[in-house]
């Protein structure tokens, strides 16, 4: 047998834990760090303990807490964006339309779009105020005002119907957002699109809501785009073939009549 | 480990009760004086606590303590000013003679029963090789976890640790 051998055997002796060498090591070998040294690193560890499980209170947390966060910052961003009303454009009808609660939600968007809603076939308990239009005719304008002042389509002859196309199709461009994720993206682009021709088919969430569709209707007939107002209607009729029409819509409805006739 | 993780300070109590004569003796036999010590010893509690959001269950708890302390002792070694010390990570020093005895009283060593003879002896060991005796001796760990705890590969802390045992077992017997 080797040197080498030997030591290796030696060595693996030792390793097994009963040589001579470690028990002679450990005799008497009974150090300890000092009682103040004992507690200055306990307390430590329960301060840090207890601070930290304050602020996490388990691994499910921790991992989530940032995801999770994030989440609902883009949540209520959206909500915010989809749901607060313009205070420009507020109308002051009265909240009480006599709709179920996710009805009125809408309707508070419909609202700033100017809807009539004094024209609607909707119920006594939801009077128009008459004072609404002019309001409406004052948001309107200050819009118009604000948007002049931004350079946006200085001189233009049809400013006014412009403007109006703008203002009907915005909150189309919103009420499609939650669906389509980049709606709220894209509503300037819908923006300067309605503004060169009115469309006479709405968006589909607007087609949707029967309402809202003859509001939009109406609005074309108020800003004299009979074309697309009389495309529109046959389009809604086509649709909704037993939905009755507002009375300020008769007068398109019979001439669409007498046409077909 | 993981219970102290999440938030169980007891469970720290129960580690700390376990493991902390060992690794006071693991500072005390490569700092040589008390003080150092206790200081290096609390440091490396305070890693271990700090440290604890990055424990992963990946080795033993005991493999993981005392590779933070062997770091923390590599750091000791560093910046020991005196020059008495050599570089525990220096490669060169591991087949360099012992300490000269003589640094000890002679008459106090000549006084010492066989036992404190050893742990001198130990202390005259090259950094290394005094490393990886008391890595097996106070943490009661392997070729392998000596290996993963100093950076080493397996043969290389075979050798130190063949080296050291060779020297002690010499020098005991060279004294009876």
């Amino acid at each position: 047998m080797t040197p080498e051998e030997r030591d290796d055997e030696l060595l693996d002796e030792y390793l097994k834990g009963d040589s001579e060498i470690s028990r002679l090591y450990r005799r008497d070998a009974g150090e300890q760090p000092g009682a103040h040294l004992d507690a200055r690193i306990l307390s430590q560890a329960r301060r840090e303990a207890d601070r930290k499980h304050r602020v996490v209170h388990s691994p499910f947390a921790r991992h989530w807490m940032v995801p999770a966060s994030l989440a609902a910052v883009m949540i209520l961003t959206v909500s915010v964006i989809v749901l607060v009303p313009d205070p420009a454009l507020d109308t002051g009808a009265p909240p009480d339309t006599g709709l179920d609660a996710p009805d009125a939600v809408r309707m508070s968007d419909e609202k700033e779009e100017g809807a009539t809603v004094e024209s609607m076939p909707a119920p006594a308990s939801a009077p128009a105020p008459a004072e609404s239009r002019p309001r409406r005719e004052q948001a309107f304008e200050a819009k118009d005002a604000d948007r002049q002042r931004a350079g946006e389509a200085v001189g233009k002859p049809s400013e006014k119907r412009k403007s109006a196309a703008e203002r009907d199709d915005a909150p189309r461009a919103e009420s499609a957002a939650p669906s389509a994720g980049a709606a709220s993206m894209a509503a300037p682009a819908a923006l300067e699109e309605a503004a060169r021709a009115p469309e006479a088919i709405p968006a589909r969430a607007v087609q949707d809501d029967p309402r809202r569709w003859l509001r939009h209707i109406e609005m074309l007939v108020e800003q004299q785009f009979a074309d697309q107002a009389g495309d529109s209607l046959r389009a809604f009729r086509a649709r909704y073939p037993d939905f009755p029409l507002p009375a300020s819509l008769a007068p398109l409805a019979e001439s669409l009549d007498a046409e077909r006739r | 480990m993981l219970e102290y993780r999440d938030g169980n300070a007891d469970a720290f109590e129960v580690l700390y009760t376990r493991h902390k004569g060992g690794l006071f003796r693991y500072c005390l036999r490569h700092c040589r004086e008390r003080g150092a010590a206790e200081e290096t010893f609390q440091d490396v509690w305070i890693r271990v606590i700090g440290a604890r959001h990055r424990y992963e269950p990946r080795a033993k708890f005991t493999t993981w303590l005392y590779r933070i302390a062997h770091n923390r002792v590599v750091d000791h070694y560093r910046s020991d000013k005196s020059g008495r010390i050599r570089s525990l990570d220096d490669e060169e020093s591991e087949h360099e003679p012992a300490a000269n005895p003589g640094d000890e009283p002679e008459g106090r060593v000549m006084a010492q029963r066989q036992a404190a003879r050893l742990r001198e002896l130990v202390a005259e060991l090259p950094p290394e090789q005094r490393d990886a005796f008391l890595l097996h001796e106070e943490a009661g760990l392997g070729l392998d976890a000596i290996a993963e705890v100093s950076g080493v590969g397996r043969e290389t802390a075979k050798s130190r640790l063949r080296y050291a045992l060779s020297k002690l077992r010499t020098a005991l017997r060279d004294e009876q």
